[in-house]
């Protein structure tokens, strides 16, 4: 789906920054005339939605602009030192979740698996530390957003960042809920 | 004229929409609901009965009397004394109905929409609409029940915003959905479910503590009476605090009196009502939205009317639930309401549904790979590009699954299809395949040949495994013989598991949270230890396997104590506390 214009299609700005509300307006307005119950193509429909789930995500949004109006600036690049530090924190606690939570699987009476709890809310803990620098980072991204310098670089170097930052808050949401269950 | 179609488990209803409003159909003698119980007669010549007159029959016909056959759409297993596959039971229940709704009519209906649970995967989709078709319908749409209630309770709210949960918990399935209603548009966020998880449980659980109570195991006839008796006892507690159940000669010499309340129903239906709690979370959670987001719980399906069931959905989204629709009619006024979308007499609704399961491949290590994530709005498509891994390989076949495990092999199979490459060297062969899911949740394959720019519709061969009744038969002879022996050996190795994880575990928690419990308390603990570890040494099956029982429930208030100094230590070092 190289040649969709998100943007385009659902008659928004193309820019780095999204009014949601406007999306969803959008959207729905599109919708009444394009899906199949009212009358449109099952494919009209499908490049409908697919062009919503790229302009909802920054990372599918920065990443759909620099190839849109930058073709030639690639999206590989270093990533910032601190992004790493925050990496270095969760790695651990993520492997060490999974490994509680198999442990957690195996255990066949509520005393062992009670037994486990403490450990489960310590990575609880550290997880939701994580989450919240996660939230924070994406959040102070999008507001760099509204002052962009209008370069290939720049979007690229944010497409990057919230790529990393959008996949590790996915695996955190994943983890803290497995953890939260009984 | 589009009908609407409720396929229940338990209950099967239809609808049109009539001079702009929806209505259900009744039948000759006032009833709206049809049972779903299909029973042959004896004399072969004479045709199969439906709906009541086939429930009357149970009694007296259990083996010819098939009920529930919901619960087996999609297999290949035959079923019944005419060995027909599941839809083709269900078919003959769709062309009563069909027959019904005609003669209320007086005109011939041939289209319809029919719903299946949500959490319906893609075969047990393909067989309902198989269903329908045998049964003489054109089927315009596969609808997801949950949805279909939304539509019921937002007709008359066409113009709000909110977000609402739909809990439909009905004979057989589970199905939670989370929609958001926005000036007309009904947007399903996320949904999740069991399809094998309803009332038909706790009836059984409640038939298995009768069976228990009278001490032998029942005749088939006694069975079905006593399965009668239980549901009758379980739908009188919803509405009184006991119930007296009798049955003078059940089983032909002994009568049987028993005093229920509601209380020990509940003992046995909770377990079985918590497992939809889970589901709750994770549906919340795929939404992204929290309990308090939610502004109205829907409650349908006939096992809502439970009062059980209110309390522990009040308990799971912080609010008391909405029961402002029929528990058993909201999911066909909601098909005949997308009927009526259809047909163009309902033209300010607009209604998008999404994907329960995720759609992948096996690749190379027997992984899952998503293609559509779960929870994708319908319809929808997603491309993948193939070559060949070795010079002039002529094929390769892909294994398409269905489910959110990692491990292929722990999802469902739909199928397997072949690509065919031109021969070449090693990734000279391009083959792009695209995946399509329709408004029905329905799967479509297609194959492009990138040289004629044409599309192929790959053809999924289904690899479910048929056995047929014999080999069933002969498969459970084979192993009545072995199973006692195997049996106390199982039972010992699983518990004496159970004990060597549990009597590590107890000198643990006893040190760090041995003073939180009474001292009665931890004397029975103790004692139940000591039961459990001669058990363990005079190699007592049964007697170790009632210790460790024992050792379990012993433990349970301090397996809670434990917990909740873990979660208070926790609130201490947020400063929460």
């Amino acid at each position: 789906m190289k040649s969709l214009n998100a943007f385009s299609l659902l008659g928004l700005p193309a820019a780095p920054q999204l009014d949601e509300s406007l999306l969803a307006q959008r959207f729905d307005e599109l919708s009444r005339s394009q899906h199949p119950d009212a009358g449109g193509e099952a494919s009209a429909f499908a490049l409908l939605t697919e062009a919503r789930r790229q302009l909802s995500s920054p990372a599918a949004r920065w990443r759909h602009l620099l190839e849109l109006q930058f073709p030639d600036t690639s999206l590989d690049g270093a990533l910032p030192p601190s992004l790493m530090d925050i990496f270095a924190t969760l790695g651990p606690a993520l492997q060490k979740s999974q490994d509680l939570l198999r442990r957690k699987t195996n255990a066949s009476s509520a005393l062992t698996r009670a037994l486990l709890t403490t450990e489960a809310m310590r990575h609880r803990e550290s997880l939701e530390m994580t989450a919240t620098a996660l939230a924070d980072r994406l959040d102070s991204l999008q507001s760099a957003a509204a002052a962009w310098d209008g370069t290939g670089t720049t979007l690229a170097a944010w497409a990057r960042e919230a790529a990393f930052l959008e996949k590790w808050q996915a695996q955190t949401r994943e983890t803290l809920w497995l953890l939260a269950m009984d | 004229m589009i009908c609407g179609i409720d396929l229940g488990t338990t209950n099967s209803l239809l609808g049109v929409v009539e001079a702009g409003f929806p209505i259900l159909l009744a039948d000759e003698s006032g009833s709206r609901l049809t049972p779903s119980a299909v029973s042959f007669p004896q004399d072969e010549a004479a045709p199969p009965l439906v709906g009541t007159p086939a429930l009357r029959q149970r009694i007296i016909h259990p083996e010819l009397t098939l009920t529930s056959i919901k619960r087996l759409m999609g297999q290949t297993t035959r079923v019944g004394p005419k060995h027909n596959l599941p839809e083709e039971i269900s078919a003959l229940i769709l062309g009563h109905l069909k027959k019904m709704g005609e003669a209320a009519m007086g005109q011939p209906l041939t289209r319809a929409v029919i719903t299946v649970p949500a959490y319906f995967n893609d075969s047990q989709r393909a067989a309902t609409k198989r269903a329908g078709e045998l049964a003489g319908f054109t089927i315009e749409r596969i609808l997801n029940e949950p949805t279909a209630a939304a539509l019921a309770y937002g007709l008359d709210k066409l113009d709000e915003r909110s977000k609402i949960a739909v809990y439909d918990l009905g004979g057989g399935t589970f199905d939670i959905s989370i929609l958001e209603m926005r000036a007309g548009v009904f947007e399903v966020l996320s949904t999740t479910g069991d399809t094998r998880l309803g009332g038909d449980d706790i009836d059984q659980a409640l038939l298995d503590a009768l069976i228990l109570q009278t001490g032998t195991p029942p005749s088939p006839a006694a069975r079905a009476r006593l399965w009668e008796a239980a549901i009758a006892a379980k739908h009188a507690l919803s509405s009184s605090d006991s119930h007296l159940l009798t049955l003078p000669f059940f089983d032909g010499t002994r009568s049987l009196e028993v005093s229920l309340t509601r209380t020990q129903l509940e003992a046995v239906a909770r377990p079985i009502i918590e497992k939809t709690r889970t589901h709750c979370q994770r549906a919340l959670a795929d939404a992204r939205l929290t309990p308090a987001d939610i502004h109205q719980v829907i409650l349908v399906g006939g096992s809502t009317r439970m009062p059980l069931v209110h309390q522990i959905v009040a308990d799971i989204f912080g609010q008391p639930p909405n029961t402002s629709q029929h528990p058993d009619e909201a999911v066909a006024m909601g098909a005949t309401i997308q009927a009526g979308i259809l047909e163009g007499s309902l033209r300010q609704i607009l209604l998008l549904d999404v994907t329960p399961l995720s759609l992948g491949l096996e690749t190379f290590g027997g992984l899952m790979n998503v293609i559509i994530p779960r929870n994708t709005t319908i319809p929808c498509k997603a491309g993948e590009m193939f070559t060949n891994a070795v010079p002039n390989q002529p094929s390769m076949l892909v294994r398409v699954l269905q489910g959110e495990r990692e491990m292929a092999r722990d999802n469902w199979e739909l199928g397997q299809f072949a690509i065919e490459f031109d021969p070449g060297p090693k990734g000279s062969a391009r083959v792009g395949v695209q995946f399509e899911i329709d408004q029905n949740g329905l799967l479509r394959v297609l194959a492009r040949n990138t040289l004629t720019q044409t599309d192929r519709v790959l053809e999924i061969a289904s690899t479910a495994v048929d056995v047929t009744d014999e080999r069933v038969e002969s498969m459970v002879s084979e192993s009545v013989a072995y199973a006692i022996e195997d049996m106390r050996e199982r039972i010992f190795v699983e518990a004496s598991h159970k004990a060597n994880e549990l009597l590590p575990a107890l000198d643990m928690a006893l040190a760090q949270a041995g003073s939180l419990i009474p001292p009665d308390d931890r004397e029975r603990i103790e004692a139940a230890a000591a039961e459990t570890r001669a058990a363990l040494i005079t190699g007592e099956a049964a007697r170790l396997k009632a210790a460790v029982t024992a050792l379990d429930h012993a433990t349970e208030q301090l397996a809670a104590a434990i917990v909740e100094q873990a979660m208070e230590a926790s609130l201490h070092r947020r400063g929460l506390l």
